[in-house]
């Protein structure tokens, strides 16, 4: 874009926003005079953006980290139990189960995925801890835990365990080389793993499948992952496989397991109503803070607006005047909200281990919800003007 | 263009024509009556000071006469326009005419005086440009003595330097009808002078009328008029 064009554009934004209008841009002097009130209005606001940013980030954190193992799947389909509802559920499917998707056209490989809740002592310690156990093949790698020669290395040693790095921190020091016990038998730490926590599991290892079932040989998988070969249809592959599995098989996506996790998440345990309250609850603050403030602001302006009133200024005008007040104290409330928000999820990612993370689209929301709540503020607040009468001025 | 004869007729056409207005007050005490039947004309170009003693319906009539207050009977024609039965939003168009000054400045403490002055210029349909209104606020400041507070805030001006600040709001966008409520009790003699000075100015340059409600006996020598009200009923000059 030129530069004319450019200017012009702005020009005609600066119009259509009454820029240079005599009546116009009195907000943001009215909004910095008084510094006091400025902080607080602006605080306040602020709070009420960190509130919503909090409830948004736990329960982004908590989808992602009870759906993060859909997203360790590295292969086309995967074959569960179908009574199994969620991924936190060790219903399995029968080993013989593996071969028979595995002999179906279209199917490169099946490959079975175990996992058990596992006693954890790191021997310095005398506590055991519960753990996450996961056991795989390390040479096919069905879910991708970590860079895949390391894994394939690491899982290849006898009696070799790889441990989540990001696992919460009540495990005491583990590093590689690492004697520790896991039920009652020995296994050396091979290096790490990237699974993470959730809200239940606090950490988790991963296993070679061979060291499995060398501890349980009739151990069955939660479930089989499968590749396709090179070329296959995913849907004539998935409907060969309907028909020649029993039906206490389902065969689904790794992203409609991602999705029914969420799903299952949000039914089981009321966590969208919960933390959509708690947004719910931030901004309502927001819009009482706001209208709280641009009403004192009104009321402590009270006859100098009436003065506007007596002589001409109409209610537009008025309107136009705290909206712009509410918007500049939403941006800088917004701004400080967010600031404090990215602190906040520091803090919580390393004092719970789940992932707290700052999404555009979760920023994009409470920004919004900022400026509505404000508006609605504001216009409250607005409302108030239009029970002066200027005729009490004499 | 208005034809000729409009324009004659718009010359000849008294600014401010009040007929049979009274005005009740409703009183914990009962009904109140401050303005009696009263009849009043302020010719174009006349400058009238009225006056009388504390709730003698002065200010009422100020503020029936700005469309402030609501008529309850009699007849008030401002600039050519009835008063009577009017909505809000058509009250506030005649306000836009109308040059006010108040007893009490009450200007923003956020605003500097020119911000002030500029805000005002927004009642007029095409408001001049912040350069425009930037010379004449200065043009005017300095016609009242306080042109080194333009870009000043009200703390850092005296009570009368306020209120002249006042007056320069009423009259930067040249208004047909200047209407006043005790604009001088607040400044000493030589202000006081300077206000009155410039409404004078103005009216004789622009043709514009001044209806002036003061206890200020120091500028009766300036007006036109001096009207006494009494009772709620309008002696004559006083």
């Amino acid at each position: 874009m030129s530069p004319s064009i450019a200017r012009r554009v702005l020009d005609r934004f600066r119009i259509l926003a009454g820029a240079g209008r005599p009546d116009r841009g009195l907000g943001l002097a009215f909004v910095s005079f008084n510094r006091g009130r400025l902080a607080a209005a602006t605080g306040g606001i602020a709070m009420a953006v960190l509130v919503m940013f909090v409830e948004l980030g736990l329960l982004q954190a908590i989808l992602g980290s009870q759906s993060a193992l859909a997203g360790l799947i590295d292969g086309d389909l995967v074959i569960m139990n179908s009574a199994r509802t969620n991924l936190h559920e060790w219903t399995r499917i029968p080993r013989i189960r593996l071969a028979e998707a595995g002999a179906v056209p279209g199917v490169a490989g099946a490959m079975g995925v175990y996992e058990s809740g596992m006693l954890l002592r790191n021997p310095p310690e005398r506590r055991v801890h519960r753990i996450i156990a996961f056991a795989m093949d390390g040479q096919t790698q069905p879910l991708k835990v970590g860079d895949p020669d390391k894994v394939r290395a690491a899982l290849s040693r006898p009696n070799a365990v790889l441990f989540d790095r990001l696992s919460r921190d009540i495990y005491g020091p583990i590093a590689p080389g690492r004697a520790i016990e896991l039920d009652g038998r020995s296994f050396n730490v091979a290096g790490f793993a990237r699974i993470g926590p959730d809200i239940v599991m606090d950490g988790a290892v991963v296993l070679s499948d061979g060291a499995w079932l060398s501890a349980d040989p009739n151990a069955q998988p939660v479930m089989g992952v499968l590749r396709l070969e090179p070329g296959a249809d995913l849907g004539a592959v998935r409907a060969r496989l309907k028909a020649a599995l029993p039906s206490d098989v389902a065969v689904m996506t790794p992203r409609e397991i991602w999705w029914r996790e969420i799903a299952f998440t949000f039914r089981s345990v009321p966590i969208g109503i919960i933390f959509g309250a708690g947004v719910a609850t931030g901004a309502f603050i927001g819009a009482i803070i706001c209208y709280q403030i641009l009403f004192n602001e009104v009321v402590d302006l009270k006859k100098e607006l009436s003065t506007l009133r007596a002589m001409g200024f109409g209610p537009g005008f008025f309107r136009r005047l705290i909206l712009e007040e509410a918007y500049l104290l939403a941006a800088g409330g917004f701004l400080i909200g967010l600031v404090a928000a990215l602190i906040t999820y520091r803090f919580l990612a390393g004092a719970t281990g789940l992932a707290m993370q700052m999404h555009a689209g979760a920023a994009l929301f409470v920004a919004l919800a900022t400026g509505t709540m404000t508006h609605l503020g504001g216009l409250f607040a607005a409302r108030h003007l239009g029970s002066f009468e200027p005729a009490e001025l004499y | 263009m208005p034809a000729a004869s409009a324009l004659l007729s718009d010359a000849h056409h008294p600014s401010v024509r009040v007929r049979g207005v009274s005005y009740t007050y409703e009183s914990e005490g009962g009904p109140k009556r401050v303005l009696d039947n009263v009849d009043l004309t302020l010719g174009r170009g006349e400058f009238i000071v009225l006056t009388g003693h504390s709730g003698a319906g002065k200010t009422t009539l100020l503020t029936l006469i700005g469309a402030i207050r609501s008529l309850q009977d009699g007849a008030i024609n401002v600039l050519g326009q009835e008063l009577g039965g009017r909505d809000t939003a058509a009250q506030e168009e005649v306000r836009r005419k109308v040059g006010f000054i108040f007893q009490d400045h009450n200007l923003f403490a956020a605003l500097t005086v020119f911000r002030t002055l500029w805000l005002a210029t927004g009642l007029v349909e095409n408001p001049p440009s912040r350069e425009v209104a930037l010379e004449e606020a200065r043009s005017l400041l300095a016609q009242l003595g306080i042109e080194q507070h333009l870009h000043s805030r009200p703390r850092q001006m005296s009570t009368g330097q306020k209120q002249r600040v006042a007056v320069a709001r009423a009259l930067i966008n040249a208004p047909q009808l200047i209407l006043g409520d005790e604009p001088t009790a607040s400044l000493d003699q030589q202000s006081s002078q300077l206000v009155i000075g410039l409404i004078r100015r103005h009216l004789a340059a622009t043709g514009a009328s001044a209806l002036i409600v003061t206890h200020d006996d120091r500028i009766f020598g300036m007006a036109d008029r001096v009207l006494r009200l009494q009772d709620g009923r309008l002696l004559g000059d006083a």
